[in-house]
């Protein structure tokens, strides 16, 4: 069994939660982001005859000032960055959250996930500027909290990343 | 040889250099740089400086040769460096060891205040008291109590953290235990961890090393790659601080490779779960046999203690009940006792008192005591008159009873005893005087009674007999106890008596004869009862013929005038009482 620590950041209200809810093992209740400022899930992904245990560490977010507590990033294999469809601002956000985390710790995997794919008719995020950034290297994920879309494939290709790491 | 030479001696033609630049060219000109470059030290020195890094790292990643051949250079080096400068050192390390021993001593003092402030706690704080008035309460013993309150701690899990990912590399917990998913929880500490330090502006080298909540706290011990956290519920002991400072220590020894590389895998931790599982079984035995045995030995010996004297209390009451008896027992006298081991009594008992088991009946096993008493003669109320009934040996119907020093006698008995006790009674010690007047007064009365039945008593002849007929006999015999009680209480009373035996005749005849016939039936009388025992001399045979009769009682029956009836004469005695044949 390999462990692996994932965080998971973005401005408050994109889903980060709701996202993770119905796929993760949870003791802790949400009241921990507003106190301690983290809640941290558990989830298990089988790739090939391995079992991947991703520890999920859900950081609170902090809008107003897009200020993170790094130190609840430090010793991560990768991290997600979460975006609203429907509220450009969210992606600046998450990109200036993705700036700070690579000065705090150095260049980390990480993946951005453009949540509410359910009402995609009603994205605000500029499609130019999300094939932009994956023409960049970016990985983005198009999720949906509501019914599950894209959400196993995020934690997938996390364990994929890892279990690719592994073999070389 | 010649042939030979000849073979070799082309090399130094011009077709053979030709021939080899033919064939070697540009090889030939790059190992001529080869030679060149390893041939000079200088630029061997540089293309070397150039590869060692990675060779280094490299090699230090197959094995640990490389370590193993620098450690002494490292050493060498680092003693001369001390030899010729320390300073660069001491202030590399500076930053390092002063926190280190600052925390050391903080530590050692913390350890140490603990110890002291439980000692102090456990005599005489309000909380101790507090607890003995649990105990009394709740009436459990004050051990148990203090067990439950204080001494009492479980380490109920132990989780060993990787401290940069904060991912669990380890974990056990007691048995009957209920956790929480340990990956979860230890990820939260490491949260918490984080955010306190973030939050509240610690020194770099300060960390959370405990968390309390009630009876339960988290002990905390951070080492350079990896945190050790203890849940423990109850009161933890100072010795368990250390006990997890020397286990993480122990791991960091062990593990430290496995530590700075851990990538997820936690399998190369499998082995530190004996160590972990250490600090469980370590503490459950110091609890179990610590605290309970001394408080038990001590609860053994109060309780055993308190029967004890319990026992000796009851046994020195029934002693004294003893004693007290004793000393109200009339006929005995208690000079020296003593209660050890069997109790000894030393004294003088009256032979005619109670015996020693009559006494102390129902107080104490008789033969608990040893009796030392020597006899002697009693002069209290009770021993007196027991001497007194013991010598004069009264008749039932004569009760003795004792007034300061005068027996009295009560009731009847015959005349002899009263002689006897008269005299005898004045001998017995404590008696001064005998008082019978209560016994004559009766006898008085006694007389009367006879004196009454005898007159009334009236014996019957036919015309001119004066032979008893078989009437007369039986009257005679019915009335012979009243003579014998007549000269009983006569004695008694030291009177005199005479019994006149009355003899009459009725009117026929001539005065001659039935004053003749009148002698002859009181004489008739009177030979009876000598014949049966009465003395003679108060006897006294009169015949009175006819002239005593009263017309009135003649007329109607002239039976009464021939009949012989007594006359019964008592006065004071003159002489003394003739002995009663």
């Amino acid at each position: 069994m390999i462990q692996k620590k994932l965080c998971m950041v973005g401005s408050f209200g994109v889903g980060k939660t709701s996202l993770v809810k119905r796929y993760v093992q949870s003791i802790f209740s949400e009241k921990y982001h507003t106190t301690v400022g983290v809640k941290i899930d558990k989830k298990d992904v089988i790739v090939g005859p391995e079992t991947i245990r991703m520890m999920i560490w859900d950081l609170a977010g902090d809008d107003a000032f897009a200020r993170l507590r790094t130190t609840f990033v430090r010793g991560s294999a990768g991290y997600l960055l979460v975006a609203d469809g429907t509220r450009t601002q969210t992606l600046d956000v998450a990109l200036e959250l993705n700036r700070q985390i690579q000065d705090a710790t150095g260049k980390l995997p990480f993946v951005l996930v453009v949540n509410k794919f359910d009402l995609a008719s009603a994205w605000e995020i500029d499609t130019n500027r999300i094939t932009a950034l994956e023409e960049a290297g970016v990985k983005v994920f198009r999720t949906s909290a509501k019914d599950g879309f894209g959400v196993e494939s995020v934690f997938e290709h996390f364990a994929v990343l890892e279990t690719l790491e592994r073999a070389s | 040889m010649k042939p030979a030479k000849s073979a070799i001696g082309p090399e130094d033609t011009d077709e053979w250099h030709q021939l080899r630049s033919l064939l070697l060219g540009e090889e030939q000109a790059s190992l001529s740089t080869l030679t060149a470059t390893v041939g000079d030290s200088a630029s061997l020195a540089r293309s070397v400086a150039s590869v060692l890094p990675n060779a280094v790292a490299i090699r230090a990643r197959t094995d640990d040769r490389l370590a193993i051949e620098l450690a002494p250079l490292v050493e060498a080096s680092l003693q001369q460096s001390v030899k010729t400068n320390p300073q660069p050192l001491v202030d590399a390390l500076y930053p390092l060891m002063g926190p280190a021993i600052r925390r050391s001593i903080s530590e050692a003092l913390v350890d140490m205040m603990q110890a002291f402030n439980r000692a102090v706690e456990q005599t005489l704080s309000p909380r101790a008291l507090k607890w003995r008035f649990d105990a009394w309460r709740s009436g459990q013993s004050y051990a148990s109590v203090v067990l439950l309150n204080s001494l009492v701690y479980r380490v109920e899990q132990v989780f060993l953290i990787h401290r940069r990912t904060g991912l669990l590399l380890s974990h056990v917990q007691a048995e009957h235990t209920v956790v929480q998913d340990p990956d979860m929880v230890s990820g939260m500490l490491t949260a918490i961890r984080d955010f306190v330090s973030d939050s509240f502006q610690v020194g770099q080298e300060d960390s959370v090393d405990a968390i309390r909540l009630g009876d339960l706290s988290i002990q905390v011990r951070v080492g350079p790659r990896a945190i050790l956290a203890a849940v423990v519920r109850g009161n933890a002991p100072e010795t368990l601080r250390t006990h997890l400072s020397n286990t993480l220590e122990d791991i960091h020894r062990r593990f430290g490779l496995a530590l700075a590389q851990f990538e997820g895998d936690a399998n190369g931790f499998i082995g530190t779960e004996d160590v972990l599982r250490a600090c469980l079984s370590a503490q459950a035995r110091s609890r179990e046999k610590q605290p309970w045995r001394p408080y038990a030995i001590l609860t053994l010996a109060v309780v055993l203690a308190a029967w004890l004297a319990w026992a000796q209390h009851q046994s020195a009451a029934r002693w004294d009940t003893v004693l007290a008896a004793l000393e109200h027992e009339p006929g005995y006298v208690v000079l020296e006792s003593s209660r050890t081991g069997r109790g000894t009594v030393h004294g003088l008992r009256d032979p005619l008192a109670r015996t020693p088991h009559e006494v102390i009946v129902g107080n104490l096993d008789e033969s608990m005591i040893k009796w030392d008493l020597k006899p002697y003669l009693s002069l209290e109320p009770a021993l007196v008159l027991a001497r007194a009934r013991h010598l004069l040996d009264p008749p039932a119907t004569l009760m003795l009873s004792l007034g300061g020093d005068n027996l009295r006698a009560s009731g009847t008995a015959p005349a002899s005893w009263f002689r006897d006790a008269r005299v005898r009674a004045l001998f017995i010690p404590g008696i001064r005087s005998f008082d019978d007047s209560p016994a004559l007064q009766e006898g008085q009365q006694a007389l009367t009674r006879i004196r009454a039945a005898l007159t009334a008593t009236a014996l019957y002849f036919e015309p001119g007999s004066s032979a008893l007929s078989q009437d007369d006999r039986d009257k005679l015999n019915v009335a012979l106890p009243a003579f014998r009680s007549l000269r009983d209480s006569a004695e008694n009373l030291r009177m005199d008596y005479r019994i006149e035996i009355v003899g009459r005749a009725d009117a026929p005849g001539t005065t001659a004869i039935n004053l003749q016939l009148s002698q002859a039936r009181a004489d008739a009388v009177r030979q009876f009862l000598i014949a049966h025992g009465v003395a003679s001399a108060r006897l006294r045979a009169l015949g009175v013929g006819t002239i005593e009769a009263t017309t009135a009682t003649a007329a109607a029956n002239e039976n009464l005038e021939r009949r012989v009836n007594f006359r019964i004469n008592i006065g004071p005695s003159n002489e003394p009482v003739a002995p009663a044949p």
